[in-house]
């Protein structure tokens, strides 16, 4: 046939357009009439809006307005109303249209015929529901409970009606959970033991700050809201300080970059508090009218910390110490970040510990634009109507457990004579190994990929080859749906109910429902449902979850008065107008200096560290041995959260692949030269991977950024990474944090 | 319009709207009816259905995503201009897509039915066209033949000619030699070719 090289035909009939009468009359074959069309032009009306909230795990957790037209998500961007979002989102979060209309996305149950075969075989929500409801009774019947059956989910979705998939676990009985966070238990630990909760500053008051020490955090790729804080703080004059052991881009914002050796932050705080000390430049009375223990922790810093000792450890030279010291006790408010990244090592609570000393003792605590910034939780005081079910009545479960704890955990567990059985998720391979009566039979996970994100990858392959089932909830197929027998399709923040607040800022947002969902996915409440009402058909009274529930009407349910009047609404539907803020008494966390410690002051000495098995001060604890060559750093990317967005075709364009970062000096001795093919390898196993140098990593550290790459490209840092555990986190989360940067290897060129 | 075509446009709706090994077994074995190929007594079907699966269906990534917007966009997103051009056509013929948006409208096999819906009133002849009067299967529903004939028209020789032939490409670079989707991709690519030539051009007045 002819084609028709011109759109001409197109027009005609899709437009519907008639073709312009004086165009007809013209000799024309290719140019078609162009009138200006009322389309080109950007008009809010043509569009459908909706309200989103981003529900990573981010400190940011933006507020999104969505543009659907013809049913379909158009575009999106930051909500104009939260002064923290300020109607920007992040280059992951503009790709979000990309993740709902991914032609990856899972789009059906399906069924894997041989785990990591890629033989799969789609199968009805009935079916897939009907195998994994007999295989639960088949367990309750061989074991007399459902231990055998675990949960991981972490924080893969933080929308609030998410905690129904806890929800699920309980409501058909006593199971096994893996329980803590590999996150930032260590600090909050320290927060808890200084202060008594972990309760930050809102950080949109970082702009009064007349000093901003950023310790172990990265802002500009992993809170990019927060940095025009720290950039209008720094243009009113405040002095910025990074301290990190890589040059990233926030360091190159800062006045001040220290590259001190990985986990010497304790005793550089402690040094620094010692020579504020020495210079009368403590607050005097903060820690004698509100803190409990100073004189001791004085008199610790005086016999065992000097300056030269601090250097020495961390390698920033004394005179530098001094400087950022004094500058910091003088500076009126000065306030430190502690990124989450720090704590992550072997005495990263204890490093907490003395940057929260640091911080107090120049009188910091309680005041606007000051603080020990970590984290807080104080606006998540929903209802977790999804989360709290009843097991069925006669449920069996563990004997002498305290049941799950985490730092999300507000189900405030009655005192019962059986729990659920708790793992450490930080061990998720080695929980699952080590399992006994009864061993774990099953395991269900959501909101998670454990592939990516636990530890010792060789071990937690051969934890999963011992399980009977495995059934994973997710967006995409990832190296734990190829490790399940079988994947259900869940919904993506377009396509269901919920609402969303962040543990930094103090915004709340809803997420409405934007579009239909697509193909055959899910929300996991919905998923709930569906398992209780095969549960129910199979084995009357076997789960309590409610079968038939409207996502809208859940949503609605975790709202209560409380929230309403922390942040001023009438109703949750005023949320449909745009994302509002707590009403702060202040914005400085503890700025009446009532301290939630049993004491009721600031702990320099806190009894409850000690009696944890810690010291009682916020004293220098050495870390972790070095078992290799090189230490092995595995931070967060730019281009994902975690493993999330990374397979994303936006994303790959310019993280097209990964990388082992290393110093060219180290690489020189080696023999390796930029863009080889390197092998890194230690105790855990190895990991190929093409080499670049830079500068912007120390001598003797090996950087790879953490997460999945997607399609054709096995690369998994969790092969690299052991599960050694950091120093604090069980307090307050269930289980200690994790050594994430306490890690070493070697490398060579291959 | 031949009808000779419409067993083959069937079987391949139905071939890549399978969900199961039955229902590709089914399918296939018009396909080869219709194309005159023979299908080896020994296929396994189950094998059949996971590689159909890993080209057209997950849950790994696709090697060949059965949707006109993963080819015919600047870059690789579903329910873009061609899933709503296909609604649009689909609507023209006073159908639609049942729970639009729920699938995207450019599937293959929803594609492929709306062709068969325009060749089977092009068969039916002038007794069953009416003229483009205004009727109640809403605005801009095309009922006239020459109406339909230059949809066909544009809907083979526009949408589909933009992303059959990558697709078919990619269908036949990952799919197993000798086995049945590649049989199918032949069969497609054997019909779009004859349709095209078929086709004529749509009237540019």
């Amino acid at each position: 046939m002819s084609h028709t090289p011109s759109g001409l035909s197109r027009r005609q009939f899709l437009k519907g357009l008639s073709v312009a009468g004086a165009a007809s009359l013209l000799p024309l074959r290719l140019l078609m009439p162009y009138t200006a069309q009322a389309s080109t032009a950007f008009s809010a009306k043509d569009f459908q809006t909706f309200r989103n909230a981003c529900p990573r795990n981010c400190y940011d957790t933006c507020s999104i307005k969505t543009y659907v037209k013809d049913g379909v998500v158009q575009f999106i961007e930051g909500a104009q109303e939260s002064t923290f979002t300020a109607g920007g989102l992040c280059v992951k979060g503009y790709a979000y249209p990309r993740r709902v209309y991914s032609p990856d996305r899972i789009k059906y149950p399906m069924v894997q015929d041989g785990r990591r075969t890629g033989n799969w075989r789609r199968v009805s929500w009935d079916e897939a529901m009907d195998r994994i409801a007999k295989k639960i009774l088949e367990i309750k019947e061989k074991d007399g409970s459902l231990l055998g059956m675990g949960l991981t989910k972490y924080s893969g979705n933080f929308g609030i009606t998410n905690y129904g998939v806890e929800g699920m676990m309980s409501s058909l009985g006593y199971t096994t959970r893996f329980v803590g966070t590999p996150c930032w238990p260590a600090g909050i630990d320290a927060q808890n033991y200084d202060l008594g909760d972990m309760w930050c500053n809102d950080p949109e008051d970082m702009v009064k700050a007349r000093y901003v020490i950023i310790w172990g955090a990265n802002p500009a790729w992993c809170s990019v809201h927060s940095m025009k804080y720290v950039m209008e703080a720094k243009r009113r004059g405040a002095k910025v300080v990074v301290i990190d052991p890589v040059f990233t881009q926030t360091a190159a914002k800062a006045d001040v970059f220290w590259q001190p050796e990985t986990s010497s932050d304790g005793a550089l705080a402690l040094g620094m508090a010692r020579h504020i000390l020495d210079k009368g430049l403590v607050d005097l009375d903060f820690v004698n009218n509100a803190a409990l223990g100073y004189e001791e922790f004085a008199a610790y810093l005086r016999e065992n910390v000097t300056v030269e000792w601090a250097s020495k450890v961390s390698g920033i030279p004394a005179d530098q110490i001094r400087e950022v010291a004094e500058e910091f006790a003088t500076a009126d408010p000065a306030t430190i970040w502690i990124g989450y990244g720090m704590q992550r090592h072997t005495n990263g609570g204890a490093s907490v510990r003395a940057i929260d000393a640091l911080v107090a003792m120049t009188g910091n605590v309680g005041k606007e634009g000051g603080g020990a910034r970590y984290g807080h939780l104080r606006t998540w005081g929903f209802n977790y109507h999804a989360l709290i079910q009843k097991q069925p009545e006669g449920s069996v479960g563990f004997v002498g457990g305290g049941g799950p704890k985490g730092e999300f955990d507000f189900s405030k567990g009655e005192a019962a004579s059986y729990t659920d059985r708790t793992f450490n998720i930080n061990k998720t391979a080695q929980g699952i190994l080590d399992a006994k009566d009864p061993v774990l039979r099953m395991l269900w996970v959501s909101c998670k990929n454990p592939f990516a994100q636990d530890f010792d990858r060789p071990k937690l392959e051969k934890a999963f080859d011992s399980l009977e089932m495995v059934v994973t909830v997710d967006q995409f197929f990832n190296e734990t749906v190829a490790n399940s027998d079988i994947v259900l399709p869940v919904t993506t923040l377009f396509e269901e109910w919920t609402v969303n607040v962040s543990y930094w800022h103090y915004w709340l947002g809803i997420n409405e429902q934007a579009i239909t969902p697509m193909y055959e996915t899910k929300s996991n409440i919905e998923i709930a449902s569906l398992l209780s009402k095969k549960m129910n058909a199979l084995a009357p009274g076997s789960c309590t979850f409610p079968q038939d529930i409207d996502t809208k009407d859940w949503l609605e349910k975790e709202f209560n008065q409380g929230i309403y009047d922390y942040f001023g609404i009438k109703h949750w539907t005023d949320l449909k107008n745009g994302p509002v803020k707590a009403k702060l008494a202040s914005t400085a966390s503890w700025h009446d200096r009532k301290f939630a410690t049993p004491s009721g002051k600031y702990e320099f000495r806190s009894d409850i560290c000690q009696k944890n098995g810690h010291e009682a001060l916020p004293k220098y604890k050495e870390g972790r041995k070095p078992y290799d060559e090189f230490r092995l750093l595995t931070p967060h990317t730019k281009f994902g959260l975690h493993s999330q967005f990374i397979n994303l075709d936006w994303m790959h364009e310019y993280n097209k692949e990964p990388y082992l970062y290393m110093h060219p000096d180290d690489a020189s001795e080696k023999g390796i030269a930029d863009l080889d093919m390197v092998r890194v390898f230690n105790k855990v196993g190895e990991q190929r991977v093409k080499v670049k140098l830079t500068r912007n990593v120390a001598r003797k550290s090996l950087l790879i950024y953490e997460a999945w790459f997607g399609r054709g490209n096995s690369f998994n840092v969790q092969n690299l990474v052991d599960d050694e555990s950091a120093d604090m986190g069980a307090y307050k989360t269930g289980a200690p944090g994790v050594a994430i940067h306490d890690q070493f290897a070697n490398v060579e060129r291959v | 319009m031949s009808e000779h075509s419409f067993p083959v446009i069937e079987a391949l709706r139905d071939f890549f709207a399978a969900t199961d090994a039955a229902a590709l077994k089914e399918a296939a074995c018009r396909i080869a009816k219709s194309v005159g190929a023979e299908i080896p007594a020994h296929t396994d079907w189950t094998a059949a259905e996971y590689e159909f699966n890993r080209l057209f269906v997950g849950p790994a990534a696709l090697q060949a995503p059965p949707f006109a917007s993963a080819w015919t966009e600047s870059d690789r997103a579903l329910m873009g201009k061609a899933a709503l051009e296909a609604r649009e056509t689909y609507h023209r013929l006073g159908l639609a897509v049942s729970g639009e948006g729920i699938i995207p409208d450019d599937h293959l096999a929803y594609e492929l039915e709306a062709v068969l819906a325009m060749k089977s009133v092009l068969a039916a002849g002038g007794g069953a066209a009416e003229a483009d009067a205004p009727t109640n299967d809403g605005p801009g529903t095309v009922r006239s033949e020459a109406g339909i004939a230059d949809l066909h028209a544009w809907f083979v020789g526009e949408h589909l000619a933009r992303w059959l032939p990558p697709f078919v490409e990619a269908v036949r670079a990952h799919a197993s030699a000798g086995g049945v989707v590649a049989m199918a991709a032949d069969a497609l690519a054997e019909w779009f070719e004859s349709e095209c030539n078929a086709t004529t051009a749509p009237r540019r007045d």
